[in-house]
């Protein structure tokens, strides 16, 4: 189901919307944060932040505008917020993220793996066209590219995961 | 190591997301679910009436199973969907559907009060085996035993399906089960399957479409919903069905989602369980067919056990194995007179 539709489905009061709505951006939203804070209880915090500011903001949501992609800028800049809070001492801005601190090289699941060596870019791109039921397509829409950069980013992020997985044996 | 091996590792760890209920979390704090209140599409809002007709954790279960049923009534022996000559006709695999339906059968017939018809009848003494087995893991195999043991002795079903000229849905399907001790339990579905989008570049396929409708048993009906998905590539194909079936209509926190996927000759079925809103349990069963032997994987908690039925002595049992922090196990389970099982292992 189309992420608008549901908006709109929730705006007209169906009850119902707003689970669907949760169950088709949950992984999205989660792993929108998790691209920043790499920190599994982090991220699952500010999924919930992510949806509670949205619901409380779809008043302001244009039924024309591209809500899958609002909801994930929202799970970003809750994302970066907390990063900032959590490391008081670093400021980090919008567009520069220093990854490097969040990293852990003993890191062993393959999604571990994809965060250390990938940005958060390629990260998310690589995670999105993973969750079940995403099209090359939505996820072009949400994260707002064309789906030619996001099929580019995507292999290239896989290719790199290969080698490393490869490289360290794993 | 190979860029789909890498793919499919990927998706497994990325789907497997545990979000700990947080649903139920946010919606505490928007006060959405307060009451366990449906919001009505005029913005009133509705308490649900939840029925006692079935006791909750037995319902969940019995839900579960009834999308088995479903998903053998999608696809029939032989018929075609109703969606178009492109999806998918599953010849190949129509027994796993059919031995998947008929296992819901033997369950609501224990559920409605009719004797357990489980094909292992006797009930024998652990003597001819090794040690008893018990534990964490054997505890949480127990739960499933009712469900695999019916699976693997399963027996011959019939189903219909028709295209409805009037009425409120246009699809039907029947599905008559047959248990092992002769009694037969009637399964009605009615749905409409709308397509939703469709889209063709260049050998590529895309199609999704829209599932809603009633399953009715007896004098019950559940809900459901769902959606499937279908891509089409260079002789290639993925489907993806998800529905969602409701125990009571007016009350949408508690349900089974269950997902099955099936990409080219893999297939998978995944379930999640929620009550209240909050999800209580969640697995995923793989059951393959091979000449008269039936094979089931379960896989709960990163456990993954394989599950055939033997004849042992007078009787059937059936063996497990598993590993564990790096060892493997094996296990026999004896049915006894009470359903029940004791476990022994069988190294």
């Amino acid at each position: 189901m189309d992420v608008n539709k549901l908006v709109k489905r929730i705006k007209e009061g169906d009850g119902r919307a707003f689970d669907e709505l949760y169950e088709r951006m949950r992984k999205a939203v989660y792993y929108t944060a998790y691209s920043i804070l790499r920190d599994p209880d982090a991220s699952e915090n500010v999924m919930q932040d992510a949806f509670v500011r949205f619901y409380q903001s779809l008043d302001s949501v244009d039924a024309r505008a591209n809500a899958g992609s609002y909801l994930l800028a929202i799970a970003r800049n809750c994302a970066i917020n907390e990063y900032n809070r959590e490391k008081r001492s670093v400021s980090v801005s919008l567009e520069t993220l220093d990854y490097l601190e969040a990293r852990s090289p003993s890191d062993t699941g393959v999604l571990d793996v994809a965060a250390r060596v990938l940005d958060e870019r390629a990260f998310k791109v690589l995670v999105l066209c993973a969750i079940d039921g995403y099209k090359r397509r939505e996820v072009a829409e949400m994260l707002e590219m064309p789906i030619g950069t996001v099929t580019w980013i995507y292999n290239k992020a896989v290719e790199t995961l290969r080698q490393t997985l490869e490289k360290e044996g794993l | 190591m190979k860029r789909k091996d890498v793919e499919k590792l990927l998706k497994k760890e990325v789907n497997a997301f545990d979000d700990h209920n947080s649903l139920a979390e946010i919606k505490g704090r928007l006060g959405l679910n307060a009451t366990n209140a449906q919001v009505q599409r005029d913005g009133s809002v509705a308490l649900s009436r939840r029925k006692n007709r079935i006791a909750a954790a037995v319902a969940a279960f019995a839900a579960v199973v009834l999308i088995v049923v479903m998903t053998i009534a999608f696809w029939p022996r032989g018929t075609q969907s109703p969606s178009g000559p492109s999806f998918p006709v599953f010849t190949s695999k129509s027994d796993i559907y059919a031995l998947a339906g008929i296992s819901t059968g033997e369950l609501l017939s224990e559920m409605g009060g009719a004797s357990a018809s489980s094909a292992i009848t006797s009930s024998r003494s652990g003597q001819e085996y090794g040690q008893e087995a018990s534990g964490e893991l054997v505890d949480e195999l127990d739960g499933y035993m009712q469900l695999v043991d019916t699976l693997l002795n399963a027996a011959a079903t019939d189903i219909k399906f028709e295209e409805l000229t009037e009425g409120e849905y246009r699809y039907r399907s029947v599905a008559v089960v047959s248990s092992a001790n002769g009694s037969t339990v009637t399964y009605t579905m009615l749905y409409n399957e709308e397509i939703t989008e469709e889209e063709y570049d260049e050998g590529e396929e895309e199609r999704e479409s829209r599932i809603e409708g009633v399953m009715r048993i007896g004098e019950d009906e559940f809900p459901f919903e769902g959606q499937r998905e279908v891509e089409s590539e260079h002789g290639e194909s993925e489907t993806e069905l998800e529905l969602k079936t409701y125990l009571d209509e007016n009350d949408r926190g508690t349900y089974v989602r269950f997902k099955q996927e099936i990409e080219n000759d893999e297939q998978s079925y995944a379930y999640e369980i929620y009550k209240n809103g909050e999800r209580t349990d969640e697995f995923e069963l793989e059951i393959e067919k091979e000449a008269d032997e039936t094979e089931i994987s379960l896989e709960k908690n990163g456990v993954k056990y394989e599950l055939k039925e033997q004849r042992r002595g007078n009787g059937n049992v059936i063996t497990v194995e598993y590993e564990n922090g790096g060892r493997h196990y094996k296990l026999v389970a004896v049915p006894q007179e009470n359903g029940k099982y004791k476990y022994y292992h069988n190294d």
